[in-house]
């Protein structure tokens, strides 16, 4: 902690830390300094002129001006902000700032939330005396996410420090000098960061503006907010979606220190689309029958209820969802328990299922600290085992960038290199099933080259992070992970674990006390045990595991915001409304609890899964069980604060769950393969479900096909661009693309989720 | 009392020899000013094009919330209203509107026979609104002074802009 | 492409910094000298790749400094001074000579790419206003005549071997 001393800000004395930017100091304090450059997240430049204030070391020595972001607290300083020259001096910044302003305010997607808009009023500049003519500059396509209109830049240099510096990004610059700096991309094309949608928010001005809000134009004031923790993957970043007339507008992201600050990933920006789909559901369909959703729930009841007394309790089972809230889950188990059943399973297969629960419980174990994402940041090594961060969580990528650029050392251990890869001290490209042997040897703290380095660095690190992915359903690896922060954690020096995860909330239903191998169910629907299945927001027909088993079924009950394959084949839809319409708690990588809440919009369903599945409940004449459902029962956790889980409030910081029991022990590894072994390859974009049906996303999806590396291709006699058909040996066939960053041995498979890229929904009246 | 009553009857008998006073309206029709806050319209730009931009402001400052749009973006650039919907019901014909326009788009006229006997015929669309005159600004044209381009007017040509820069230019 | 060797040797200038960005500046320096006295886009992508910089950095110094030129330019670039100095001592008068004896206006390269004529701002030699630089040579108290002169010797001299 720095010492405390006492600074005079305007008048008044105010305590603050030694060295502190005075900026900051006065922002914190609510004063509002002009300012454009400084940014919290990117530090002070100085280079706007505009947060200028009369600064005198003492109160007896003379003052003169300073940038306040450029100036350090020291003891005795007198910081006059309202000093009348200081104020004419803001005003003619502005001035300067606003001579080739383009006088498009009106038609500037930025009006309302900008900061030019916001400073111009507040320095009362108001006319353009100069006559001159204005500098004008032509425009760049940067891809389908971001708009640029350059004529209405600052040169604040805002857009370069975040991309370049902040998130590592290659392709933008800052050209030129003098009053002719231009920011953009060498050429046309589009940004290849995959936080490039921060630009929108970074941008002081209008310069970068979002392409998709744009389309379906509205003031930020009009939009309809509640806020809520994004659906894209299990780092759970706290988002703003923007909701008008019918239809989500945008999603921008929103402040929670424990979580992410003021970044998101474009994945999640983007993502939300699929709320808007024409697919969504807003009727009930019953035996091809459409109805209001209450009817829809009452025919479900008595059907479910008709099946139970004439085949008995265990003729029904439920397939939970892990991107549906643990209220929904834990409703579904309430249903069942209404019909006397206890089945679920809530993964896609028993290796996803072993994997998860293990990492999980060995998270929620809170033996060794999870690092958050702040926490991240800070990191002096960083070892990423097992899958591609930049894909399978990409706000875990931007984290660990910001521990790269403090020259943490970063290694990475998995089968394919991903975009994270060129920023690492080293990196092993190894088989899927190899990864935990090489994880142990690391923690046996011998070896060679590669291991040896690892092993060297970690020794030496002060505050070091091992990441694991979950999405590859090894868990062995997820054993052996734990093993080796287990070894590298002393009193005195923590060592950070964090596993993450296939969906939003899939930590959370890791921890449910029931849950069953999905093959199993698969196996018992399929030979006529069980006679109907409840399936929660999930597209299980889409799952090899389950597929068979939902087509063959008797009687299934989907519920989902949207149609897709599950919905087209159940006997009864039940509409539920989108995520960012819903409301409950989802449990983050780290295990931390948050609660999102979201409004009503018309034209789409009108309950959370949530609440359907209640209601079903309550017509099965289960008050009691509705009454007495707690989430300590359904969910083997309690918070480390002692609160209640569902106590948790929309927009704080969540709460850490723990939980009593011990992590089981990892199976043993599987012998390595000495053939070829299929692994699934994540994208960014195009790989999760819901986000890949938002069409932006999808018009950056990769092409789905299959990864060879180039010496297996070789043997296989296969080339790129090819048609590989590996139905034989693995049941996939497809466009191949030879790829050198793949390991040997490893056939890649991309998930690329088919998406229905229908046209965004009319606007209607 | 009489005395009361006999001045009432005065007042009475010194109206009676005088013109009537009745407005034979609506076949006469009375003289409006022209800066009457009437039937709003949407005007139209110099060269025909509508000048609604929709920026929202119209909407925003509407102190009854009468005015709901929706913008779109045109395929030669230039951003329109998609639905511009008055709910004349409501309107109190403040002339705010007309005041936040940056465009000189909306306006208000001196016309104000708009009884109807159906209420929702009140609500006046983009269709009823939009004129193809200038109104009381008749030079005035937004997209020939912002920097934004549209079909015709690149970067640079609008009204006192120069030439696109070039960073790369061996010039300072 | 340059050679090789010419490459080795500017990567390995580079690798005497701390920062082999450093470098940077020297390289576009000796690769615009290579190119025949100006940076086309091949240039700018191949000092990137040799300092170890991305493109989009390495055209942002490429553009940020005067004397790197991203613009064809000719054999001799002529920079005339502008400023106060020179304005007050009748720079006017040696920019119109020089437009009317070369047939070019300011930034504009003679057909023949023998001279590229530029503005400069201040050549810091003031008190010889008014002043221009032709190549890497400086001229003061120019006159028409007097550059007219030096312009035939320059014209008169056999073109320098190309690279």
């Amino acid at each position: 902690m720095a010492e405390k001393i006492k600074v005079t800000i305007d008048g008044t004395e105010h305590e603050v830390e030694a060295g502190e930017n005075i900026l900051q100091v006065c922002l914190d304090k609510g004063m509002l300094i002009p300012h454009f450059c400084y940014h919290e997240a990117m530090g002070p430049l100085g280079a706007c002129r505009l947060c200028a204030a009369n600064i005198a070391p003492a109160a007896d020595k003379p003052g003169r001006l300073e940038m306040t972001c450029m100036t350090r607290a020291s003891a005795g300083m007198v910081i006059n902000v309202n000093d009348e020259y200081a104020t004419k001096f803001r005003k003619s910044v502005i001035e300067d700032l606003m001579l080739n302003h383009p006088h498009d305010c009106p038609v500037c997607d930025e009006g309302g939330e900008c900061m030019l808009q916001d400073m111009t009023v507040i320095t009362e500049h108001q006319h353009r005396r100069t006559r001159f003519p204005k500098r004008t500059w032509k425009n760049q396509y940067l891809g389908p996410l971001v708009h640029h209109e350059m004529n209405r830049c600052i040169t604040c240099y805002r857009c370069v420090r975040y991309y370049g510096d902040y998130a590592l990004g290659s392709d933008l610059g800052a050209y030129g000098s003098r009053n002719r700096v231009y920011f953009g991309r060498l050429n046309d094309g589009v940004l290849e960061s995959e936080f490039s949608g921060n630009l929108i928010d970074v941008c002081p001005t209008g310069v970068f503006t979002n392409k998709r809000f744009r389309e379906v134009y509205t003031r930020p004031w009009d939009l309809q907010t509640a806020r809520s923790v994004c659906v894209s993957c299990s780092v759970g970043c706290n988002v703003l979606p923007g909701f008008r007339h019918t239809d989500l507008r945008r999603i921008k992201p929103a402040e929670n220190d424990a979580v992410n600050k003021y970044f998101m990933c474009d994945r999640g920006r983007y993502g939300g689309e699929f709320v808007n789909l024409p697919s969504r559901l807003s009727d009930a369909r019953v035996s091809g029958t459409s109805m209001m959703t209450e009817d829809g729930i009452d025919a479900v009841a008595a059907q479910l209820k008709d099946i139970a007394t004439k085949h008995g309790a265990g003729a029904i089972a439920g397939l939970g969802s892990q991107r549906a809230s643990l209220e929904a889950n834990a409703a579904l188990t309430a249903v069942l328990k209404a019909l006397g059943s206890d089945r679920v399973a809530c993964f896609g297969s028993q290796a996803d299922r072993e994997a998860a629960r293990l990492a999980a419980s060995i998270t929620a174990s809170r033996e060794l600290p999870t690092p958050s994402l702040p926490g991240l940041e800070k990191a002096d090594f960083v070892l990423s085992v097992g899958g591609d961060l930049t894909a399978e969580a990409p706000m875990l990528d931007l984290a660990i960038r910001q521990a790269v650029r403090q020259k943490a050392p970063l290694f990475i251990v998995s089968p394919r290199a991903g975009s994270l890869d060129k920023f690492a001290t080293a990196s092993l490209r190894t088989a899927p099933g190899t990864e935990a042997g090489i994880v142990k040897e690391i923690a046996a703290g011998g070896g060679k080259d590669f291991v040896a380095q690892v092993a060297t660095a970690l020794k030496s690190a002060k505050s070091p992070v091992i990441l694991c992915s979950t999405l590859h359903g090894d868990a062995a690896l997820v054993g052996a992970v734990y093993q080796l922060a287990k070894s590298a954690n002393t009193a005195d020096r923590p060592c950070g674990l964090a596993y993450y995860y296939k969906s939003a909330n899939t930590a959370g239903v890791a921890l449910a006390r029931k849950d069953e191998s999905p093959e199993a169910i698969a196996a018992d629907a399929k030979s006529g045990k069980i006679k109907a299945l409840v399936v929660l927001e999930r597209n299980a027909a889409a799952e090899p595991a389950l597929a068979e088993a939902i087509a063959q079924c008797e009687y299934v009950v989907a519920i989902d915001c949207y149609e897709n394959a599950t919905t087209n084949d159940a006997s009864a839809v039940l509409p539920c409304v989108a995520h960012y319409q819903s409301f409950g708690t989802i449990l983050n990588f780290e295990g931390r609890a948050q609660h999102f809440s979201g409004l009503n919009i018309p034209g789409s369903a009108t309950m959370a899964s949530s609440e359907v599945l209640l209601n079903i409940a309550e017509r099965l004449g289960a008050s009691e069980i509705i009454q007495g459902l707690d989430f300590h029962d359904v969910y083997d956790i309690t918070t480390e604060s002692g609160k209640a889980v569902d106590g948790i409030r929309t927009g704080d910081s969540g709460a850490l769950v723990k939980s009593d029991s011990k992590p089981t022990a990892p199976p043993s590894a599987k012998p390595a393969s000495t053939g070829m072994v299929a692994w699934h390859i994540h994208h960014t974009f195009g790989s999760e479900e819901l986000s890949a049906m938002s069409p932006p996303i999808a018009e950056l999806a990769p092409a789905a096909g299959l990864e060879l590396n180039p010496e297996d291709a070789k043997s296989r006699n296969l080339s790129d661009g090819q048609n590989a058909d590996l139905t034989k040996e693995f049941g996939v066939s497809g466009l191949l693309t030879v790829n050198a960053g793949l390991a040997k041995g490893t056939l890649g498979i991309r998930v690329i989720q088919t998406a229905v890229s229908a046209p965004r929904k009319e606007v209607t009246a | 009392m009489i005395r009361e009553m006999l001045t009432g009857l005065k007042i009475t008998a010194r109206y009676m020899f005088r013109r009537p006073i009745t407005n034979f309206y609506p076949e006469e029709k009375p003289m409006i000013p022209p800066r009457w806050r009437g039937r709003i319209v949407l005007t139209s730009d110099p060269d025909g094009e509508e000048r609604c931009v929709a920026c929202y402001l119209c909407q925003a400052v509407c102190p009854v919330q009468c005015i709901d749009l929706q913008a779109e973006n045109r395929p030669d650039g230039r951003r329109v209203a998609k639905r511009f919907d008055i709910n004349f019901a409501r309107c109190i014909f403040c002339g705010f509107c007309e005041e936040a326009c940056p465009t000189y788009s909306i306006q208000l006229t001196p016309d104000f026979e708009m009884a109807t006997t159906v209420r929702t015929d009140l609500v006046y669309h983009k269709e009823d609104l939009q004129i193809s005159g200038t109104g009381k600004h008749p030079n005035y044209s937004f997209w020939q002074v912002s920097g934004v381009t549209i079909k015709d007017k690149e970067k640079g040509e609008a009204i006192n802009e120069a030439a696109p820069s070039n960073y790369r230019s061996n010039l300072p | 492409m340059v050679p090789e060797h010419i490459r080795k040797e500017l990567s390995d200038h580079c690798a005497h910094y701390d920062s082999r960005r450093v470098g940077l500046i020297w390289v576009l320096q000796q690769l615009q000298e290579y190119y025949g006295g100006w940076l086309n886009d091949d240039a700018v992508r191949e000092a990137a790749d040799i300092v170890g910089v991305t493109e989009a950095d390495a055209e942002g110094v490429a553009t940020f400094y005067n004397w790197f030129f991203r613009e064809p330019v000719g054999e001799n670039v002529i920079v005339v001074c502008d400023s106060i100095s020179c304005h007050l001592c009748g720079c006017d008068k040696i920019t119109a000579h020089l437009e009317k004896r070369l047939g070019i206006k300011m930034g504009e390269t003679t057909a023949d790419k023998k001279y590229t004529l530029l503005p400069v701002v201040c050549l810091g030699n003031c008190d010889k206003s008014p002043c221009l630089m032709i190549g890497d040579e400086l001229y003061d108290n120019v006159t028409p005549e007097s550059l007219d002169k030096t312009l035939d010797e320059i014209s008169s001299k056999p073109k320098a071997a190309a690279k």
